[in-house]
């Protein structure tokens, strides 16, 4: 196994100091169970205080500095990610809290871990991206992803409770989006559709989200009575 | 040349083939001249003497019959030959019988194993002593431990549903209590109460116990079952009927149309039984590709006729067909869940899936769109 360390690799830890490079290191895992690290970038990577310039060999407890002030520790770089978990852009915006770490980590790393990770994710991070773009006023930005996952998700449906779920919170942004742009009729379509979907499924997984959707259900319903 | 030899060889055949009738004639002449004398003054009979006295003393003749040949059944006989159907047998006693296949052998040893087992259970337990004659008799067979156990159970059964056709009291609770556990979903307690309905099932061959014995088990169970259903040593109309919906669930099926075919031989059973399982099948395949719209007017066709004459006990199962044919509101399917929860769940959960899957799109909205917004 390969991982890519970096702002953009494939990391389990995200990484957003400005130090490190998109790519800095290579971590690799042989089939013996030996972990070797390669250096990548000019600026360097040290193990334990020591500047490597060929393949050596680490062990998990071993702590690496990539590049002048980002020191980490082997385990947390290889712990396997769990993309299963990424059902809802709020989970995705708890990891990548700012839109600068969720557009680098989607430039590179997304790509290289394409097949690893279900079909519903990638749509997710660009759902967490356009909530991004929303909140800074990127109305038409935020509506283009928002179609473009939403759409990818409703193509997706094959019946089960967890598709059906991350399509709802989807159409949850999108009631999100026209309720900020003043389409209070077309966010309530959006809001119903996902309160309905929400409870047939009646799913504990997405029970969170569910009372989130009731409370902004009722939010536009009174802003398009005292409209 | 060639050609006169083999003439010769088929003329010899022929000379031996009428060397052996004429034989067969002469010993039965003799046989038959010997058996005509007359009983009072043991003088030889003229041939074919018709009347009813002695030409010589005049005493009444007695008339053998030739009974004194052992016919058998559609046997061919051969002055004192007697070849019946399994053997043949002359005066010295000489048999030659088939050689069995390793099928039959199996097969006689288990009838010995079950014959044994019965004189055992005559008195409706096994001691010591006879539990370990059953053990070194099965040994002495070459019988599995399985098999030995399967016999077992069989034989005791039988000899339990002599007196346990019908259920008594006690029995009737613990089916009813099974029963509504499985209808209030608590599947958990149902699976731990199993053994009381199995026990039931051992001892009475009422035809709810069987029935509600199969449709829990093969619902919950369905690999087992089918094993067991492809290992068992007897048939049983429900176990052959729910092997048709186990086999259905893990999408055999091939196998499950063989069963359709196996189950003309209970024609004791309502026939509507069969066309309700045909149903399933027609429902199924509708649901794979709702294109195909003559198969949904096929399933609707054999439900309705095959509710006008199936037993009772599959009223439910005919209602919860009839709720999933229909793809106009899959949202009355939720409201129906609660009643046929144990059907939708465990028994036709794989039609629901393929249903829920076909109608996904009528329940849920695409994404409402409006005009492209401004960049900012």
């Amino acid at each position: 196994m390969e991982i890519l360390v970096g702002k953009g690799g494939n990391q389990s830890l995200p990484i957003t100091d400005e130090s490190v490079s998109k790519i800095h290191c290579k971590i690799e895992i042989l089939d013996s169970g030996r972990i070797v690290v390669t250096n990548i970038s000019p600026s360097g990577t040290f193990v334990n205080g020591n500047r490597i310039i060929k393949r050596t060999i680490i062990t998990p407890d071993d702590e690496l500095r990539l590049g002048t002030a980002f020191s980490v520790k082997v385990s947390e770089l290889i712990e396997q990610e769990d993309f299963s978990r990424y059902t809802t852009y709020q989970v995705v915006c708890e990891k990548y809290v700012t839109m600068r770490d969720l557009q680098i980590y989607l430039s590179t790393a997304v790509q290289r871990n394409a097949g690893a990770m279900p079909d519903y994710v990638m749509p997710v991070f660009r759902s967490a991206l356009a909530y991004y773009k929303m909140e800074e006023g990127y109305w038409r930005e935020a509506q283009d992803l928002l179609y473009e996952s939403g759409d990818a998700l409703y193509a997706m449906q094959d019946g089960s409770v967890l598709l059906q779920g991350v399509y709802a919170t989807v159409l949850m942004l999108v009631a999100q989006l026209y309720q900020k742009v003043g389409r209070i009729d077309v966010a309530l379509t959006a809001i119903n559709g996902a309160k309905n979907i929400f409870d047939r499924i009646d799913s504990d997984d997405f029970r969170e989200q569910q009372s989130i959707c009731e409370l902004f259900q009722n939010d536009i319903e009174y802003e398009l009575n005292n409209k | 040349m060639l050609l006169y030899k083999k003439v010769l060889v088929n003329l010899k055949k022929v000379d031996e083939i009428f060397e052996f009738f004429e034989r067969v004639y002469h010993i039965i002449k003799v046989k038959v001249k010997s058996d005509m004398n007359c009983a009072n003054c043991n003088k030889e009979l003229p041939a074919e003497w018709g009347f009813p006295c002695c030409p010589y003393c005049g005493a009444t003749i007695v008339k053998q019959s030739q009974g004194q040949f052992n016919m058998g059944d559609a046997n061919a006989i051969a002055g004192d030959l007697n070849i019946d159907s399994h053997n043949v047998i002359n005066n010295k006693f000489v048999h030659i019988e088939r050689i069995k296949s390793d099928g039959e052998l199996r097969q006689d040893a288990k009838n010995k194993f079950k014959t044994l087992c019965e004189t055992v259970y005559a008195d409706g337990k096994v001691d010591i002593d006879e539990s370990k004659s059953l053990e070194s008799m099965r040994i002495e067979l070459g019988l599995s431990p399985d098999e030995a156990i399967a016999i077992r159970n069989h034989v005791q059964r039988l000899k339990t549903s002599m007196t346990g056709n019908s259920l008594n009291p006690m029995a009737k609770m613990t089916l009813n209590n099974i029963v509504s556990l499985a209808k209030a979903d608590k599947i958990d307690t149902l699976k731990q109460s199993f053994s009381r309905i199995e026990a039931l099932h051992q001892k009475f061959e009422a035809e709810e116990v069987q029935f509600y014995y199969y449709l829990i088990k093969s619902s919950l169970w369905t690999d087992e079952f089918i094993n067991d259903y492809e290992h068992r040593e007897c048939d049983n109309y429900w176990q052959t009927f729910f092997a048709y919906l186990a086999y259905q669930r893990v999408k055999r099926s091939g196998d499950a149309e063989g069963i359709l075919a196996q189950m003309e031989v209970w024609n004791d059973k309502p026939y509507g039984n069969m066309m309700l399982l045909a149903a399933v099948g027609c429902i199924n395949e509708y649901w794979n590709d709702i294109e195909i719209l003559d198969i949904k007017a096929q399933a609707m066709e054999l439900i309705e006729q095959g509710s006008a004459d199936c037993s009772e006990l599959l009223e439910r199962f005919t209602q919860a067909l009839l709720l999933l044919c229909d793809d106009e509101n899959i949202e009355d399917m939720n409201l129906y869940m609660h009643d046929f929860v144990f059907y939708f769940k465990y028994v036709f959960d794989m039609i629901i899936e393929r249903r829920t899957k076909a109608m996904i799109y009528n329940i849920i909205p695409a994404i409402p769109k409006i005009a492209p917004l401004p960049f900012k």
